[in-house]
């Protein structure tokens, strides 16, 4: 019983994870409707980003966490002035051909970066994180517990800036409908940039959560929890917030439950989050919470 | 004297005059002639011509240049087919590295020798019937084939249900899945292929006249499939599907037909890579190989054969030729100069180098006749 506890908080932790990056894909697809291929990659910059402030330049853990979450939200919005925004009237699939572009730019970025390289690194983590403590008779690890309360954290501060504020207003507006939403003097473009800003600030507080949790560095590492967080944002209904963080939560917890009653198949365990992918795409595009897209004709 | 011999002057003359016009409704007729067919003539000559050189290159060749032309001529093949899928029908596809990673492996189990068999499957025996199956050189394309037969059967798995219910980028992302679910499997079936060890000492059956004569093949079928009603139907499904369908056309039909006609060209590109290289990994066919095809045609220009074509031999000649920026500058500095490259021409280049044009021999003339005004 008590393993499957076990299984279930490693689960709700991962799924928490996937939560906070499945975030960037949901806001970017609802309102400019496309794939940001480049997501997995940008979480993956943040747990570098850290590596060089807190190896190479020695700073503290907090600042450099601090720096890197600023510093990979800041790189969200120039890949998105620079690459996205001069395609916007382009074809759909131009953005999205450009957005693969830019994920093997960022990731390959790493391979020539001084000090980082194609080899695997150290990430650093904090004392906090592996500590272990005691409750009653149940002995927890830092990561356990820190991971799900500092995702829960921002998850709940994402839907207070998204249904609250006056941006978060403007989002929804933008996503409901971009030429309306322009009439009615809103900035569009200011207000893309902030749902770029937004969901690589979650990403990179997802990649540092993440270093913590399986503390390597690799240039790759992006990809697959980045498809992974995408199946997540799929299942909960792309487009819908609150569905990708219920995704995220799902996909984390059924991952982790198939390699804990199939261990012999955990080779397999992307195949099969990629054929949960593939099933809901053909058989529930719009997924849990997802409405129907009204295709215009 | 009699009178023919009296006006012999005459006569000759009127015989010669005879024989001029013969000679020259001759020649106003083989002018007709190759005035309308001129084309089919150049189109020969240059077949001629690559014919006279693979000949020659096969042994007068430097390796090097041999093995780039190899590899570019690969990627043409699977450049084709992935532009008939992606350019001219507009069915944005992602799954070519699991088609070409099936067509690389049922092709190496096919023409593997036995010997080598029994050395790379250590740990375990290779499933039958590839442990007694060994197809020697002059089968090859029979390898080749069932490599391509191979993924066309996984397109069938992953067409019928992604195309009829998916287009755009979420078609893109399920063939994504779809080709590494592929990639996964066959690095989890040790006892089929090896696992991530991957498969060493393929003989090395590719050579120039392999993937020569198949990129010919595939670019006259590509052709004629573009230009017949069939492709007109394909182009009509890209600019417009819904327009398409209420003029009667099967949409999920042609959609599939040319997915199946790109992973059948994937496969075959697969199979000749393996027979290329010699020795392959299932690393060695992960997504950046359709990455690759996709800068490809988007350089090429998405729906033109011809820039697949181009695109592919231009391909192969900047891989290598950045091989030494990956070797002594920095290595991996050559996928950021694709990935840029990818962008650049997104942003900047969108036509590509043929759009969705094709090379045509009037087009070569309009061209030449341009430049020459140009230095005129």
């Amino acid at each position: 019983m008590s393993i499957f506890l076990q299984q279930l908080l490693n689960g709700f932790t991962l799924g928490s994870l996937y939560a906070l990056i499945a975030i960037g894909y949901t806001l970017v697809y609802g309102i400019l409707r496309f794939i940001n291929f480049a997501h997995g990659d940008i979480f993956m910059f943040a747990g570098y980003w850290l590596f060089y402030w807190f190896f190479i330049f020695q700073l503290p853990w907090w600042l450099a966490a601090l720096l890197a979450v600023a510093l990979t939200a800041g790189m969200g919005v120039v890949i998105e002035r620079v690459a996205y925004r001069p395609l916007r009237h382009a074809p759909r699939i131009s953005l999205f051909i450009t957005a693969m572009g830019v994920s093997f730019l960022l990731g390959n970025t790493i391979i020539v970066l001084p000090w980082a390289g194609g080899r695997q690194k150290p990430f650093p983590t904090p004392a906090f994180m592996t500590q272990v403590y005691t409750v009653g008779t149940v002995r927890i690890q830092g990561v356990t517990l820190w991971v799900p309360l500092i995702a829960a954290a921002c998850l709940l501060a994402l839907l207070f800036l998204v249904y609250r504020t006056k941006v978060g207003r403007a989002m929804r507006a933008i996503a409901t409908d971009i030429e309306t939403t322009a009439l009615m003097g809103a900035d569009i473009n200011r207000v893309i940039s902030y749902t770029f800003l937004v969901g690589s600030a979650l990403a990179a507080v997802g990649g540092i959560l993440w270093g913590c949790r399986y503390p390597r560095l690799q240039w790759d590492m992006g990809v697959l929890p980045g498809l992974r967080s995408f199946t997540a944002a799929v299942v909960g209904g792309i487009g819908n917030i609150v569905g990708a963080m219920l995704g995220g939560y799902l996909l984390g917890l059924a991952e982790i439950l198939f390699v804990a009653f199939l261990p012999h198949l955990s080779g397999l365990r992307d195949a099969f989050v990629f054929g949960v992918l593939i099933l809901f795409l053909l058989f529930k595009p719009t997924g849990i919470l997802g409405k129907p897209l009204k295709e215009k004709v | 004297m009699r009178a023919w011999a009296r006006n012999w002057p005459v006569r000759l003359r009127a015989w010669a005059r005879g024989l001029l016009a013969v000679l020259r409704a001759w020649g106003r007729d083989l002018l007709a002639v190759l005035r309308a067919y001129w084309r089919f003539f150049l189109t020969g000559l240059v077949l001629a011509g690559l014919f006279a050189f693979v000949s020659w290159g096969e042994k007068g060749l430097d390796r090097f240049i041999w093995r780039v032309l190899n590899f570019g001529a690969i990627y043409a093949i699977a450049a084709v087919g992935y532009t008939v899928i992606n350019g001219v029908t507009g069915q944005f596809s992602l799954g070519a590295h699991g088609f070409m990673l099936l067509g690389a492996y049922l092709t190496t189990l096919l023409i593997l020798p036995l010997h080598q068999k029994e050395m790379v499957w250590i740990l375990r025996p290779l499933v039958w019937p590839f442990n007694r199956i060994a197809l020697p050189g002059s089968m090859f394309i029979l390898a080749l084939l069932a490599g391509g037969v191979a993924a066309v059967l996984a397109a069938v798995v992953v067409g019928i249900p992604a195309l009829r219910a998916l287009r755009g980028d979420y078609l893109a992302i399920a063939t994504l899945g779809f080709g590494e679910i592929l990639f996964l499997l066959v690095a989890n079936l040790p006892q089929l292929t090896n696992g991530a060890m991957g498969i060493k000492g393929i003989p090395p059956y590719t050579n120039l006249w392999w993937t020569f004569g198949i990129l010919v093949v595939v670019v006259y079928a590509a052709v004629r499939l573009k230009n017949s009603s069939f492709g007109r139907a394909l182009r009509a499904i890209r600019e417009d599907e819904l327009a398409a369908e209420s003029m009667g056309i099967n949409v999920f039909r042609h959609k599939l037909l040319a997915f199946l006609f790109s992973a059948f060209c994937a496969g075959l590109a697969g199979g000749l890579m393996a027979a290329l290289i010699g020795t392959i990994t299932p690393d060695l066919f992960r997504f950046f190989m359709t990455f690759y095809l996709l800068l490809i045609i988007v350089l090429g220009g998405m729906g033109s054969i011809s820039g697949a074509v181009v695109g592919g031999f231009i391909f192969a000649t900047i891989f290598e030729a950045l091989r030494f920026v990956d070797t002594a500058v920095v290595p991996g500095m050559r996928m950021v100069v694709f990935a840029l490259l990818l962008i650049a021409s997104m942003l900047f280049f969108r036509r590509g180098l043929f759009g969705q044009e094709e090379f045509t021999w009037a087009g070569l003339g309009r061209a030449g006749r341009w430049v020459w005004s140009k230095i005129r």
